[in-house]
């Protein structure tokens, strides 16, 4: 079965629409104060947190601290999930806001505009470089990497942590039809940079 | 909510065409993938471009796989942050044991016939999802893919899983045994309960590592390789 059949209804939407998911009965006993639960949930959620925040911040002893962060925040304010969207939604949008905020105090700290850096793409090998370093698997997977951070995020939002369009856009508090359009230029720029490593996929 | 700026909005190809990646990681609604699908019958220029988003999907996928998990310290840091806030948190505390046992009683209040139909309703998800994959994914050779909600999935290292949790398994045991087998949980829970889990083991060893699992029927009722 795909998760399309998982999701054989529209998005669930009611009170409370994920309140039997373990994630959401561990979250529930947090707000209780009970810290083991925060064990627990980290056992059962921190890997793909680590790695969307890794794959963000670029730097993993940042994206380590950013995580705990994370898990306080839930630890904190656990008794205002109210489970209207599922746990991991909800723990990623807490992830990509102290994200964007560690990026934003990153800038402000190094006293330059970085936003070449973070925002636009990394340069540091040319799409020519990259592409007679790797085969074409490897070639996409870089050229995804030189993606702005918004287009990175909504490819692994989609691909890698397999949120919905509008639980993509409660992560990112954009509305969906603006999800959309980011996908749809973040793709439209991969297949620019392929291009430029020599890879003519057809599209746009 | 911040709206994209200085962007034309999109015309229906274009939509479709954006629309495509949720489209191969099967997380679009029943509404979405009809009008998605209708396009792509009578736009076959647009249908030859889900392979594109396949191979993006791919990418994304492995590029993830290849991060290693964050130290093993980094728990004992969180927690002792958490101790810290609990001291200046002024709340009504109520039994530690409360998380699992609320889990257990849950978990619990299934028949054993629910539970074994809940084990076969996995076991149909995989075949049907082997099946599914076997039309849908393109392979490269010399790749190792498994399987996640209908695509690919690269395995940078260890050996990958589907599981489903026994009834009244206790958060205790389930750390303590993932310690054991050097596993953790990289996904779910999906339809059915099913979680994915990575074992450190090598390639070859992936049998193995399966009948590790498979032998800790005490915790898992269900195990199968994510391949």
């Amino acid at each position: 079965m795909t998760a399309t059949a998982m999701r054989d209804m529209d998005q669930p939407s009611g009170l409370s629409a994920h309140a039997d998911a373990p994630e959401a009965k561990l979250i529930a006993a947090i707000a209780g104060g009970d810290r083991q639960a925060v064990k627990h949930l980290y056992g059962l959620t921190h890997v793909r947190l680590y790695r969307y925040l890794v794959r963000q911040l670029r730097n993993e002893a940042i994206a380590e601290e950013v995580m705990n962060e994370v898990y306080l925040a839930v630890w904190q304010n656990a008794a205002r999930y109210e489970a209207r969207s599922a746990p991991m939604t909800w723990m990623l949008s807490i992830a990509h806001n102290k994200a964007i905020s560690t990026l934003r105090k990153r800038r402000e700290t190094a006293g330059v505009d970085q936003e070449a850096t973070e925002q636009i793409a990394d340069d540091s090998d040319t799409p020519e470089v990259i592409s007679q370093k790797l085969d074409k698997a490897q070639l996409i997977r870089a050229c995804v990497n030189q993606l702005s951070a918004d287009h990175r995020s909504v490819m692994d939002l989609v691909y890698y942590q397999e949120r919905s369009v509008a639980e993509v856009a409660e992560i990112m508090s954009v509305p969906e039809a603006t999800v959309k359009t980011r996908m749809f230029y973040a793709r439209k720029k991969l297949s620019e940079l392929l291009l430029a490593a020599g890879v003519d996929r057809g599209w746009p | 909510m911040k709206s994209e700026p200085n962007l034309k909005p999109l015309s229906e190809a274009e939509e479709i065409e954006a629309m495509l990646p949720w489209l191969v990681a099967g997380t679009l609604t029943r509404t979405e993938t009809a009008r998605v699908t209708r396009y792509l019958e009578t736009h076959p220029e647009a249908a030859a471009h889900v392979a594109l988003a396949r191979d993006e999907r791919e990418a994304a996928i492995s590029g993830n796989e290849t991060i290693s998990a964050p130290s093993s310290a980094n728990l004992d840091r969180l927690m002792a942050s958490v101790a810290n806030s609990a001291q200046a948190r002024s709340i009504s505390v109520p039994s530690p044991a409360s998380v699992w046992e609320k889990v257990a009683s849950f978990v619990g209040s299934f028949s054993p016939k629910t539970v074994g139909f809940a084990a076969a309703a996995a076991a149909l998800v995989l075949v049907a999802q082997a099946a599914t994959i076997g039309v849908l994914v393109k392979r490269d050779a010399g790749a190792g893919y498994q399987t996640a909600s209908g695509g690919p999935v690269a395995i940078a290292d260890g050996i990958q899983a589907y599981v489903v949790l026994q009834p009244g398994v206790t958060g205790g045991a389930l750390t303590g045994t993932l310690m054991e087998l050097k596993a953790s949980m990289i996904d779910g829970p999906k339809a059915g309960g099913i979680y994915r889990l990575r074992i450190a083991s090598e390639k070859a060893d992936g049998a193995n590592a399966i009948a590790k699992l498979k032998a800790r029927s005490d915790i898992f009722s269900f195990v199968g390789p994510a391949q």
